[in-house]
């Protein structure tokens, strides 16, 4: 357990550096990431009518969109 | 070679420059949007539902501070087999939302508090949200944690408030991490908690009870039993729908996107897992691509599948024994049933000068696989937008 622990804390703190993006792109790098077909959140004036919209039909609360509350619709 | 480093060194400056500056430009430039949109939805099952919306947007920085203020109206009309089974007639109401938001950025981290408030006929609730975002890694990766609570009062229609209301407490706490994954390429997780504490039910369904011999009779007939039929083999009596009053939620949702220079767009896909304290799982696949065929042009298609399982105490129909003795819990909300629905979309976005606009359409078909009053439904949807920077 002593020699596995030292191993899963380098496991973990290489996650956790991956996850914080330890190789960065570079300003020159992000001409495709600043095309407006990359943004990971659409407009966010039509997305709040979709998500409105799917939240009164789906059952699921939560993740991308639509959270509880709001409306008696649901 | 020290020349050429230095050459590239110039050249790096200057595109970063270009860019930077490009990005000030357009904060300081077009502080203001106007926008105004309208989504259409109907569905064969007689509901019809529109809902314009205008919003004002203020930018106050370039790090994503902004100042907005949104109304929409959500104007229903339905007869829907909800309606016609508690047999009333086709109902219409408007419900009215009103949106404040405020976020300024202070480097790299951006606050944010938000404002709620709609009100429909039996129906108003109030929310209240705030949040905090934080770039790192060279603005590769943006974490983000939000929590929104929401003060619900459930009425009833052409009664007092006084004679019935009941309430309800939401709250959702978002958990967010966005990674750039090299040039071409990001990806979103989301966890979201969310708890439900309070009146879940609507005060206009009633559950109709059956017993053995309803049943039995049922099947000597040879029918299954559904709304054209549902009360030749009922027992008399019909029971409010009664939910638990805690409701604990958990989605995890990840999002991916990709560029493709084949076809100057990106492919993107969420996915997104749902389980809750009521048994109810749920599972969401959106798979879509974007493109531009033009500088001014962006166009796209989604699939949307999305696929559920029946809270515990989903029941088609509620069998006792005793009429006296009756299910604790019980409803007739299709939203807590089985059921999958697929929807295929398709989007065109424009831009010209300052003015830019949208029009998404989609159709959803839904089959519900234990529903006593509905098979199936098809539903459109239309929404359009457009926007005006100042």
């Amino acid at each position: 357990m002593r020699v596995l622990s030292p191993l899963l804390r380098c496991l973990l703190a290489g996650a956790l550096l991956g996850a914080a993006g330890c190789a960065t792109t570079k300003p020159w790098q992000r001409e495709k990431l600043a095309e407006s077909s990359m943004k990971p959140d659409g407009d966010p004036d039509r997305e709040v009518l979709r998500y409105h919209m799917l939240g009164t039909r789906e059952g699921a609360i939560g993740g991308f969109g639509h959270g509880g509350g709001g409306c008696g619709c649901n | 070679m020290r020349l050429q480093l230095g050459r590239q060194a110039t050249l790096v400056a200057a595109v970063a420059i270009t860019l930077l500056a490009r990005d000030l430009a357009s904060a300081a430039d077009e502080p203001w949007r106007l926008s105004s949109d309208t989504l259409v939805y109907g569905d064969s099952d007689n509901v019809v539902v529109v809902s314009p919306q205008v919003a004002v947007r203020r930018s106050l920085d370039d790090g994503g501070g902004n100042a907005t203020a949104r109304v929409v109206v959500d104007v229903v009309s339905a007869a829907s087999v909800d309606v016609v089974s508690q047999a009333t007639n086709r109902f219409s109401e408007v419900r009215t939302e009103v949106d404040l938001g405020l976020a300024k950025s202070f480097g790299s981290w951006l606050p944010s508090v938000s404002y709620r408030h709609s009100r429909e006929p039996d129906y108003r609730s109030t929310g209240l949200g705030a949040g905090l975002e934080h770039r790192f890694a060279d603005s590769d990766a943006t974490v983000a944690v939000n929590y929104d609570v929401s003060l619900d009062t459930v009425g009833y229609v052409g009664t007092a408030e006084d004679t019935f209301s009941e309430s309800l407490v939401s709250h959702a706490a978002n958990f967010s991490l966005t990674q750039v994954i090299g040039p071409k390429a990001l990806v979103r997780g989301v966890y979201t908690l969310s708890v439900q504490h309070g009146y879940l039910e609507k005060p206009y369904r009633f559950v109709p009870l059956f017993d053995s011999a309803g049943i039995a009779a049922a099947e000597r007939d040879g029918v299954t039993i559904n709304l054209s039929n549902f009360d030749d083999y009922r027992l008399p009596e019909r029971i409010a729908e009664q939910v638990p009053d805690a409701r604990v939620g958990h989605a995890l949702a990840v999002r991916g996107l990709r560029y493709v220079e084949a076809i100057h767009g990106s492919i993107h896909t969420d996915v997104q897992f749902f389980a809750d304290t009521w048994g109810i799982t749920a599972e969401t696949i959106e798979p879509g691509l974007s493109w531009s065929p033009s500088q001014a042009i962006l166009m796209g298609m989604y699939l949307r599948s999305y696929l559920q399982q029946a809270a515990e105490f989903w029941r088609r129909e509620y069998v006792v024994d005793d009429p006296a003795i009756v299910p604790t819990w019980r409803t007739l909300d299709r939203d807590l049933s089985d059921y999958f629905t697929a929807t295929l979309g398709a989007r065109l976005e424009w831009q010209r000068g300052i003015l830019s606009g949208y029009v998404d359409l989609s159709g959803a078909i839904t089959a519900y696989n234990d529903y006593l009053f509905l098979n199936g439904r098809l539903a459109l949807v239309g929404q359009a937008g457009l926007r005006l920077d100042l």
